[in-house]
């Protein structure tokens, strides 16, 4: 499913991503987890294709198509989706409009049929009672006005909306309470299946409590410099990132 | 006063129209405003009319109304020349035994009269009102909502070739009167328009003004607005909305000199969107004469291109003109590097117990919002497209009247295109 291959990325003069190599095959759902500023975010903006992050050695492919030459909306639309760390509020661009011009540009890409108002209102309903966000708030601008944790919930809603094959989730469980991080399990769990691959950025074991990954990579300087099963989480827990930060140098 | 300059050919042959008064002394003296122009300096109007232009001739294009407004009654100026309204017989205006123009009641309580002549505005020349005072001198039109009436009128300019012409508009609001006053400038070709509106509310009115002004690209245009808000009577103030839709020129100057009598309110806004080579100048000038008056102004624009958006916004508070409560804001988005926003907010105040704010910000389109919309499928361009509707969403949010609102949103969303 995802490939990534010799990734380096370099910002500002500094190399951030240092020849990264990682697989997620489909139907998996693995977890990434390393100490501040070992390239997390940058990782996962690479991946989505923000400006400013292309990388300068290496490839990543999904299901064997490079991604590097496209844009972020057309990634989105080959199904590449990211739940941002810190998702923006956009004054004045109506929730559900915005979502709904999303969601038909990806479906318009990809060749299919358009969703009519009617049906994406019903669809978007549905998920916004999931990720308990009330209609109200979904009156008004996008993310406007939102807590920390109601932009997550907003970021859960729209992952269950566009169905996406890959997921990147970074630090999605940062500032959310237990009933949230179990949302976010419900959401997650609900979508996992054979066709769909999971990226989980965190910093903190707990979330992998209600999301088990299948592998669990360290990520330090700038490559994965250890990875191993599901019980990886409580040994970092434990004795932290130290003994695996200098394999990076 | 500065040494005379020489004088463009331009400048001679309109001196040699205006009678001998302050303002051919001003005209001779200095010419028209331009880059030397303290209060032109970014609309170089002098520069813009370098080539001597003729009087214009008769309208002969064919526009489509930009924006209609319900049960209204429409009148139309050609190439500055008022069309005497349907189905009206005119009544002969008569002075000292002598006819001097014809006066319409196109509509119970609503009186329409075209004189002859104009007016010497000498009071109101100051530095850079030339113009204004130019308009002035043109024949009058007079627009008169009389006391206790509800109107709507439409006021479409029309305007072609590759001349000069202009207007003078005189729009009354009679005591506890409401209007709707739509003015638009539909401008073909390559002309120089000189537009002058001066509007009187009288006690206890309201009125909802607009300004819509489509992209002329070859055009050069001077709208000059002289408003007079009166005091509030029975407890009741005389209420203005004002909102201007401008999307370029060669050169346009939207020019508002406002005055609060006394206790009044007035939102004064404006919302400009350019590309190519278009030139927008917002100018506002707002004078607190009496107490309490009330001003809330938020201007918005977008530049593209190799454009030049100008807002200059100025407060005089009177002294006396205590409990003014006065807001002032310009934002800004420059879409590209060659695009320009010249901004310069002014506050002058005398009198001690007021309250006056202004802001102004310019910059660009947020990139994190962009890559965010991006990220979920939506191409840039779509992207850009929502968020410019956006940013200009929240001045079309003050418009009250829905079907205007929408008719401004689709013609801002349309742009310059």
């Amino acid at each position: 499913m995802l490939n990534i291959n010799n990734l380096t990325v370099t910002l500002g003069g500094n190399k951030i991503l240092n020849g990264l190599d990682l697989s997620v095959p489909a139907g998996e759902v693995h977890a990434i987890m390393g100490p501040n500023g070992s390239g997390k975010s940058t990782l996962s903006y690479t991946i989505a294709g923000r400006d400013g992050y292309e990388p300068s050695e290496g490839d990543i492919t999904l299901d064997g198509e490079s991604l590097l030459e496209m844009g972020p909306d057309e990634r989105a639309a080959k199904g590449v989706f990211l739940s941002f760390q810190s998702p923006p509020a956009i004054p004045g661009v109506a929730t559900m409009n915005f979502l709904r011009t999303a969601l038909n540009a990806q479906r318009k890409a990809r060749g299919e049929e358009e969703m009519s108002s009617a049906e994406f209102l019903k669809v978007f309903r549905e998920h916004a009672k999931t990720v308990g966000l009330s209609p109200e708030k979904l009156k008004r601008p996008f993310n406007d006005g939102y807590s920390g944790g109601e932009k997550k919930r907003m970021e859960m809603l729209q992952m269950a909306l566009f169905e996406p094959r890959f997921c990147i989730m970074d630090e999605t469980d940062s500032g959310l309470d237990i009933d949230a991080l179990r949302m976010v399990g419900e959401v997650v769990n609900s979508l996992r299946g054979p066709d769909r691959g999971f990226l989980v950025i965190t910093h903190y074991q707990r979330l992998l409590d209600y999301v088990k990954p299948d592998r669990i990579h360290v990520l330090a300087g700038g490559r994965i410099v250890h990875s191993g099963g599901p019980e990886l989480a409580k040994e970092l827990e434990e004795s932290g990132y130290e003994q695996f930060a200098s394999e990076a140098a | 006063m500065s040494s005379p300059i020489p004088l463009t050919a331009f400048e001679d042959r309109l001196l040699a129209e205006v009678p001998d008064t302050d303002l051919a002394e001003l005209l001779r003296s200095r010419g028209l405003p331009g880059r030397r122009t303290e209060t032109w300096k970014w609309s170089d109007l002098r520069g813009a009319l370098r080539d001597v232009r003729e009087p214009s001739g008769a309208y002969a294009s064919k526009a489509e109304a930009p924006i209609t407004l319900e049960g209204a009654t429409v009148l139309t100026l050609k190439n500055g020349v008022p069309q005497a309204p349907h189905g009206v017989e005119p009544k002969p205006i008569v002075k000292s035994g002598e006819k001097v123009g014809s006066t319409y009641v196109v509509e119970d309580g609503l009186v329409v009269s075209f004189y002859d002549q104009g007016r010497d505005a000498e009071d109101e020349i100051g530095a850079g009102e030339e113009l204004s005072a130019l308009a002035a001198l043109r024949p009058l039109m007079s627009i008169s909502v009389l006391p206790g009436f509800t109107h709507k009128i439409v006021l479409r300019r029309l305007s072609d070739g590759e001349g000069r012409h202009g207007d003078n508009v005189f729009v009354t609001v009679g005591e506890g009167a409401r209007a709707t006053l739509v003015e638009t400038h539909e401008i073909t070709g390559s002309p120089f328009v000189n537009s002058r509106t001066e509007l009187e509310l009288d006690a206890k009115s309201v009125c909802d003004r607009f300004i819509v002004q489509t992209a002329a690209s070859e055009a050069v245009l001077v709208h000059s607005s002289v408003l007079r808000l009166d005091e509030a009577k029975d407890g009741e103030t005389v209420k203005l909305n004002q909102m201007t839709l401008a999307l370029g020129a060669q050169l346009a100057r939207h020019e508002t000199r406002l005055t609060h009598l006394g206790e009044s309110e007035a939102k004064i806004d404006a919302l400009y969107r350019l590309s190519d080579s278009l030139h927008t100048d917002i100018t506002s000038h707002i004078t607190f004469e009496g107490e309490d008056g009330v001003t809330d102004q938020l201007v918005k624009g977008i530049a593209d291109g190799r454009s030049r958006g100008v807002f200059q916004g100025k407060f005089l508070v009177q002294r006396g003109a205590q409990r003014t409560d006065a807001k002032m804001a310009h934002h800004a988005l420059l879409l590209s590097k060659g695009a320009q926003i010249n901004a310069k907010p002014e506050l002058e105040i005398y009198a001690d117990d007021v309250e006056c704010a202004h802001g102004n910000t310019a910059g660009a389109l947020d990139p994190e919002a962009l890559f965010y919309m991006r990220q979920r499928g939506v191409p840039e361009d779509e992207a850009r497209s929502l968020l410019i509707d956006a940013f200009g969403g929240e001045v079309l949010e003050r418009v009250k009247d829905e079907a205007v609102r929408e008719q401004l949103a689709a013609l801002f969303h349309g742009g310059a295109s």
